[in-house]
């Protein structure tokens, strides 16, 4: 394109026209109409889109077993939420840890990105009074219910103590995956789930990195997850069957999760593990890859307007190990996980958490509290603690058995 | 003779006339108010300012109604954008966004406070009469900001309640609630609600701003503002549904 004042004539000459002709000023008006459009339908458009940060700073204490270590993190989040619109939603969450660390007298920054959800959702029509809804990207899929210990979560596994944030008020597991799901209705109270979770792709690094050149390989179709469940209300009780082929393990998983409430609330999930291979006792089979998960739930009320919640959770594995193992990397039968949370005000709560291992006599306690002062703006601080002898899963003796956090959240 | 029929016949008109208004039991009364404030169907809009000494947390919110069993409340403001509260016949579902998580309430947990307010996810969905948790008795009438009002005494029925008792001062003309007492068990006052504004809509005349004092702490409490109200509207379909309360 050439600008006013040039342009292309016929022939090999250029023809000079004078910049300001009347045609050019129309062009150019034109041109400027179309910007000013578009530019007003960005800004829309960006105004519409909910953007939400926010920054948590944390002094973080670990016993090493001889010392105190103390370090500083900052945690930033933003997400993006697209504008409430009843056919289309979009989501896009991204975290960032920021450090600073010290090698050799030099200081070193450093930041982690995370991308923990990037995920679309639409609802599309199928006849003129049905419409099912497509979800697709980095998301959550809660499969049945409990805090921590969920027998029926068949995507995430039904122990979370390993990802989850013990100083979270609310949610203790945020596991997502990249998935496809779809939700398809039946009536108000039930719906229909399946879901497919594509092998995550695999990187390849060293030597085979240099035969292959190809640093990222994407998964085979056989190491895919295919899944479906059920959820429905009927008689009081929430029911749940779910299944779930695990293509990367050549195993299907099946669960049932129901629940209730009689003077607290109750709920328990199980689940039940087979490959291919044709069983020679079914017993067996049924211990070994079974699991069950138990958990009640209820708030009393203290005084006329404070509030003590209480939670206990089990998992029980039949397979693991019933006598302690003096292993610390022994699994066992049955972990617990009690929780309280009182909170003596509007804005504070005060919270007591374990994962008991009972059978060898150890634990993970973590207490702490987590104060809204502002609006959008939370004091926090946490303290956990192994509590068990040096053979158990849980030990007073080794690195990082006490450690703590404290610091401040602004949500904006 | 004339003029004395014709005055007799005045004076008994009159007098059946008033009547249903001296004879309205304390049950009445209570379901006269309350059946103002259960709409056919409503779209409602509003804010939620929870005080302490720390200031002011404000939470807005859109609600959908349809009668007393079928509720939907979506929050919207900042902290608490994308929460949604579903009253389904007698369950409540909480939704939260960030974790896809429902969450079904039963039983005693109805009663857990909203948000760190005064009102509770039962007070704010409705569902349950106060007749199911209370008796009542007409202590009789007074005058409450310029407006004579019935004053109705409930005495809670179990100990599955958060008030052993309250006290209600209902408008005797437009039976909207004027101001509430609540009081503990052992007679000590906790809460006084003030009805700071009502409104009418479409005949229905309910309260639009209300204020929850708590008597226990200073500079304490929660007050309740109606934005925008209407009421007896189309709703859309499946609003009260799993699918639009995890959308």
């Amino acid at each position: 394109m050439v600008g006013p004042g040039l342009s292309r004539g016929q022939g090999s000459g250029v023809r000079v026209v004078p910049p300001y002709s009347v045609t050019c000023v129309r062009r150019l008006l034109c041109a400027g109409c179309v910007a000013l459009l578009l530019l007003g339908v960005a800004v829309r458009a960006a105004a519409e889109t909910v953007v939400e940060s926010e920054i948590q700073n944390q002094l973080i204490g670990v016993w090493d077993g001889s010392d105190l270590g103390l370090g500083g993190v900052a945690v930033g989040r933003i997400e993006f939420r697209s504008a409430p619109a009843p056919m289309v939603q979009a989501r896009l969450v991204l975290n960032t840890t920021a450090a600073q660390l010290q090698s050799n007298g030099d200081t070193i920054s450093t930041a982690f990105v995370d991308v923990p959800r990037a995920s679309l959702r639409f609802r599309f029509p199928l006849t003129e009074d049905y419409t099912m809804r497509v979800a697709a990207g980095r998301d959550r899929l809660a499969w049945g219910i409990g805090s921590l210990f969920n027998a029926g979560d068949l995507i995430y596994g039904a122990d979370g103590s390993g990802a989850a944030d013990f100083t979270a008020l609310d949610d203790l597991r945020d596991e997502t995956s990249w998935l496809y799901s779809a939700y398809l209705p039946i009536g108000e109270r039930a719906y229909l789930e399946p879901v497919f979770l594509p092998p995550l792709p695999e990187l390849v690094l060293g030597d085979e990195l240099a035969a292959t050149g190809t640093a990222v390989v994407p998964g085979g179709a056989d190491e895919s997850r295919l899944g479906l469940r059920l959820h429905a209300v009927m008689g009081g009780l929430s029911l749940e069957p779910a299944y779930l082929y695990d293509g990367n393990e050549d195993m299907h998983h099946a669960a049932f999760s129901v629940q209730g409430n009689l003077w607290a609330d109750l709920y328990a999930a199980a689940r039940l593990s087979l490959d291919d291979r044709i069983p020679s006792q079914f017993g067996s089979v049924l211990e070994e890859r079974s699991s069950a998960s138990l958990g009640a739930f209820r708030t009393f009320r203290v005084g006329h307007d404070r509030n003590l919640t209480a939670r206990m959770e089990s998992l029980i594995r039949p397979g693991a190990a019933w006598s302690d193992q003096d292993s610390q990397d022994a699994e066992y039968a049955v972990l617990l996980h009690p929780e309280l949370v009182f909170s003596p005000g509007r804005t504070l709560n005060i919270i007591g958490r374990a994962v008991v291992s009972p059978l060898d006599s150890s634990a993970l306690v973590i207490a702490g509290f987590s104060w809204n002062i502002f609006t959008g703006f939370y004091a926090e601080s946490f303290a956990a603690a192994q509590l068990g002898d040096n053979t158990a899963v849980f030990g007073w003796d080794r690195p990082g058995s006490l450690s703590m956090s404290s610091g401040f959240r602004y949500r904006f | 003779m004339k003029k004395l029929s014709f005055l007799a016949g005045t004076f008994a008109l009159l007098w059946i006339g008033a009547a249903p208004v001296f004879a309205l039991s304390a049950d009445e009364i209570i379901e006269r108010m309350e059946r103002n404030q259960t709409h056919p169907t409503s779209i409602i809009e509003g804010e939620l300012v929870v005080s302490d000494r720390f200031g002011d947390r404000r939470s807005t919110f859109i609600s959908h109604t349809e009668g007393a069993s079928r509720f939907l409340v979506e929050f919207t403001s900042r902290d608490e954008r994308g929460q949604k509260i579903l009253r389904h016949d007698g369950s409540l579902y909480l939704y939260y966004p960030d974790a896809r998580e429902t969450i079904r309430l039963q039983g005693a947990a109805l009663r857990d406070s909203l948000l760190g307010s005064d009102i509770s996810y039962e007070d704010m969905t409705g569902g349950r009469g106060l007749a199911d948790d209370y008796r009542f008795t007409l202590l009789g009438e007074e005058r409450v900001e310029g407006r004579q009002a019935y004053k109705v005494e409930l005495e809670a029925r179990s100990t599955n309640v958060p008030y052993a008792k309250q006290i209600l001062w209902v408008d005797a003309e437009r039976f909207v609630m004027l101001r509430g007492e609540q009081f503990a068990r052992n007679g000590r006052k906790l809460k006084v609600t003030e009805v700071l504004e009502t409104t009418e809509t479409d005949g229905y005349i309910f309260p639009s701003h209300l204020r929850v004092t708590d008597q226990t702490r200073r500079s304490s409490g929660t007050e309740m503002k109606i934005t925008s109200s209407q009421i007896d509207v189309e709703l859309p379909r499946g609003i009260f549904s799993l699918e639009e309360l995890t959308w």
